[in-house]
Parts: C-alpha cells; structure tokens; sequence
C-alpha cells in the first residue's frame, strides 16, 4: 500500500494519477494510518519548506514518517517532500525537517546563465561510484537519457556525498537532483511531471 | 538551462479553447479535453492554460470540468491563469493539480500580493504576466491593463519586470498584445535591454510566434528561459518536437525527451 501525504498545497493530483494510472493500491495518510515495513510512504509538496513542516506537525505525521523509516519502511519524497526528508533550510530558519537524511538546503546560486528559480527539463548526472540506488534511475554513461523537470529555488545538500545518487549541471558545478539512505529516496525533480520517462521511474522505485 | 517550448490554451464560455488577435479571443478552434490529449501527447515542455472567463473576475471560480481534464489528463507541467485575486485562489489552482499560476490584474493593482502568494505556494510556483504595447511602433514599451483597454504609461515595462523581480515572483511572461495572434514574429527588439538587465529569474515571451525561426531568433538569447505560443500549433504545422529540432539544429540547448 502507498500512503500519500495530502499536503494543502501541494502536486497530490499529479502523483494521484500516476497511481491510478498505474493501478497501485494507495490512500491519504494520516496519523491513525497502520503502516507495514512493506508500505511506501509518498511526500509531495509544493511551497516552502516551513509551510511544509509546519503541516506534518499539525497533523501528527512526523513521529509515524520517522518510525516508518526507522523500521525500514519506503520513504519517497518529491521537490519540496524530498527537502524536508533533511535537517533543516535556509528557506525558513528554525523550523527542523524530519532528519532522515543529514544534511541542509540552500538557495540555488544566481548568475547570468542561470536563472533562479530553476525552472524547465534538466538532465540528470551520475556519481562515478554507482550507488545501488542510481540503478532505479536508469544510468546510461554517466548521464540520464531524458530530461526530468525542475522546479525550486532551493537545493539539498547532504552532509555525505554517499548519500547523492544524481546530479544537476549549474554553473558553479553538480547541485543535487537526488539522494538515498537505505529505504529513504528523494527527488529535487517531479517524475510525476516527467512524462512517461518519469512514470518509468516511479515504476521502478516503487518495484525495489 | 534547457529552453523551453509551451502551448497556451485560451479557454473562453467553459473549456472551448479559443485563438485571440491582440490580446481579444478571435476564433474557437476546439474543445479542451482535446486540445490537452494533443498537446500532452506531442511531448511539449509545459502548458499554460488562459481562462479568460475569469480575468478581471471579482470571485474565482475554475469550472469543474476543467479541474477534472486536468487531473485526468496530464502528466507534465501545466500552469493557471485567470482571475487569482488572494493566496487562497493561489494555493486552490496548486491543490487542483497545477504546478505554476500566473497574476496579471492582481500585480497591476497590489504588486505587493505577489509576495504574499509566493510566500504559501513558493516562488517557483508564482509567475507574472505582463502584456504590453507601445505608444509607437519604436516606442518605449508599457504595460498593457487589459480591463479597461488602457495602456499603463505610469507602468514602463521595463520597471514593471523590476518590479515583479523585487515582489518575489519566480517567473515572468512578456507578452506582445500587438504582435498576438500575428504570427508575424517574437518582439527581438527586447532582447538587448532584457540582456543588460540581467533579470535573475527566468524570461518568457509570447505574441506573434509563427515559425520555428521566430523561436530560434529569440531563444538563442540567453536572457528568455522560453516561448508560449498558441497560433503557432493551431494554424501551422509546428510542433514542439519540430520546434526543438530546429532550435538545436541552431546550437540551443533543449529537453530530451
């Protein structure tokens, strides 16, 4: 069973389709949700970091992510979902992400060939050690055949390199495009907005 | 960055899709379940649907059949415009499954809104669209407030842009109201002062797309993230995959789809 975080704002019809396209059993999470190790938690999200955190807390779902992760349960998280896997974000100071990953958010650098927010279709890079994670994203040669979509101004940056299973060009050098520990995977890009290149990557996630 | 290439659909009387001639719909060329199935299935970068419906609307509303395509519909980006008024509006558009809204009314009459609405939904997710025009054919540019049919001399687009930039909006759209529907080419006589602007956030123009080459003459600036177009892909026989052909064919970086 997938479990969806239904964030007030947030991208939850566009992964709603992709698993009913797809037909996976799925519903809302809540905090009286019973959740097997074999269940897959899915955060969306759009908006800031502290809206975000602010709403898992209201609802009581931050103790039953972490206890999920914690007894190795699936943990995806999507752009904004995937930001707050880390410990925290310079988007909104003070408020604590759910540390499933160590690690922080910073904006995005500007400069004259890159606008920010980074919006549009992006290539994803791969580290040379090939984490066993970067397999469910289909590695070719160090780069992903398809461009995925991007839309934020803020990127991860885990405090171990170990945990980055791909990349994004920017012009000061690879930013973040998506990280894993164990069973806990994030995406700074929306493979629910990918097209059928990012249906087939969930596809794949969901299948480890 | 990888430029990009996106359909508009200008919605008018529900989901008909409607053509518009200098910013006034002009002809209906279909319906919306139809035109979101073609465009989606032609591999375009993203959607912007226009509902004209609810520009300068007092009580926002999206008809229910609109919501539902979408949802049911399209699995790439899809923005919103038309009628957002509050953060509320915003944050119903993002719930409903868009991933970016655009304000044109609302940054006219309170830019200071832009901040409030970027502020719950991100700025990622807030655009600005600025229609314009000139006094003169060579004339400084203005904007354009569509209500009253006025062109907005106390509005200078080129401080608008600033404007939206400082406001926190996380995207613009420059919108030629004399060249829409034309086909007759993208306004290039921006791009140098978009240029030394160096506008950080991402710059898209629309009004007047044609060819492909009026795409390449303005993406090969590396001031405009992208074109939205919607004569373009009604009346001729581009596409987005031809579009991106002939862009990279001219040395511009596009998706891979």
């Amino acid at each position: 069973m997938i479990h969806v975080v239904n964030f007030p704002f947030c991208n939850f019809f566009s992964l709603e389709r992709y698993l009913r396209v797809k037909s996976h059993r799925h519903c809302t999470l809540d905090h009286k949700s019973i959740l097997s190790s074999g269940d897959t938690i899915l955060l969306p999200g759009v908006g800031t970091f502290k809206q975000g955190m602010d709403y898992l807390a209201t609802t009581r779902l931050v103790s039953l992510i972490k206890e999920h992760a914690k007894g190795g349960g699936r943990v995806i998280g999507i752009c904004l979902g995937m930001q707050m896997l880390l410990d925290s974000s310079s988007e909104s100071p003070g408020s604590l992400g759910l540390g499933l990953i160590s690690g922080t958010c910073e904006k995005i650098p500007s400069n004259s060939t890159f606008s920010v927010p980074h919006i549009g279709w992006n290539s994803l890079e791969f580290p040379p050690s090939l984490h066993p994670s970067v397999q469910l994203l289909g590695v070719t040669n160090g780069s992903s055949v398809s461009d995925f979509y991007f839309v934020h101004s803020y990127v991860a940056h885990p405090r171990s390199q170990d945990c980055v299973i791909a990349s994004f060009n920017h012009p000061d050098g690879l930013l973040t495009a998506a990280i894993a520990k164990s069973r806990v995977i994030g995406f700074q890009f929306h493979p629910e907005k990918s097209g059928s290149t990012g249906y087939a990557l969930l596809d794949r996630v969901l299948e480890l | 960055m990888k430029k990009r290439i996106i359909p508009s659909i200008l919605l008018r009387g529900g989901t008909n899709v409607s053509l518009s001639q200098q910013f006034m719909p002009w002809r209906t060329v279909g319906a919306l379940a139809q035109q979101l199935r073609l465009h989606v299935r032609r591999n375009c970068d993203e959607l912007l649907i226009i509902n004209t419906d609810q520009a300068g609307s007092k009580h926002f509303q999206t008809p229910d059949r609109l919501l539902s395509l979408v949802r049911k519909e399209v699995d790439i980006p899809i923005a919103y415009s038309g009628g957002i008024s509050c953060a509320g509006d915003a944050a119903a558009c993002i719930n409903a499954g868009f991933d970016k809204i655009y304000l044109t009314a609302l940054f006219i009459d309170e830019p200071s809104s832009v901040q409030s609405i970027a502020s719950l939904i991100g700025s990622q997710s807030t655009g600005v669209c600025l229609p314009y025009r000139r006094v003169a054919t060579d004339g400084i540019p203005f904007v354009w407030d569509y209500r009253a049919a006025m062109l907005r001399q106390d509005l200078p687009l080129f401080g608008a842009l600033n404007t939206v930039v400082q406001a926190g909006a996380g995207e613009v759209l420059l919108y030629d109201v004399d060249r829409d529907g034309s086909l007759q080419g993208l306004d290039t006589s921006l791009l140098a002062n978009l240029e030394i602007s160096q506008i950080p956030i991402p710059v898209l123009m629309a009004g007047g797309t044609g060819t492909a080459e009026h795409v390449s003459s303005v993406l090969r600036s590396p001031s405009v993230q992208g074109i939205v177009a919607g004569s373009l892909f009604a009346l001729t026989h581009e596409t987005p995959a031809t579009i991106r052909h002939h862009c990279e064919n001219s040395g511009i970086a596009m998706r891979r789809p």
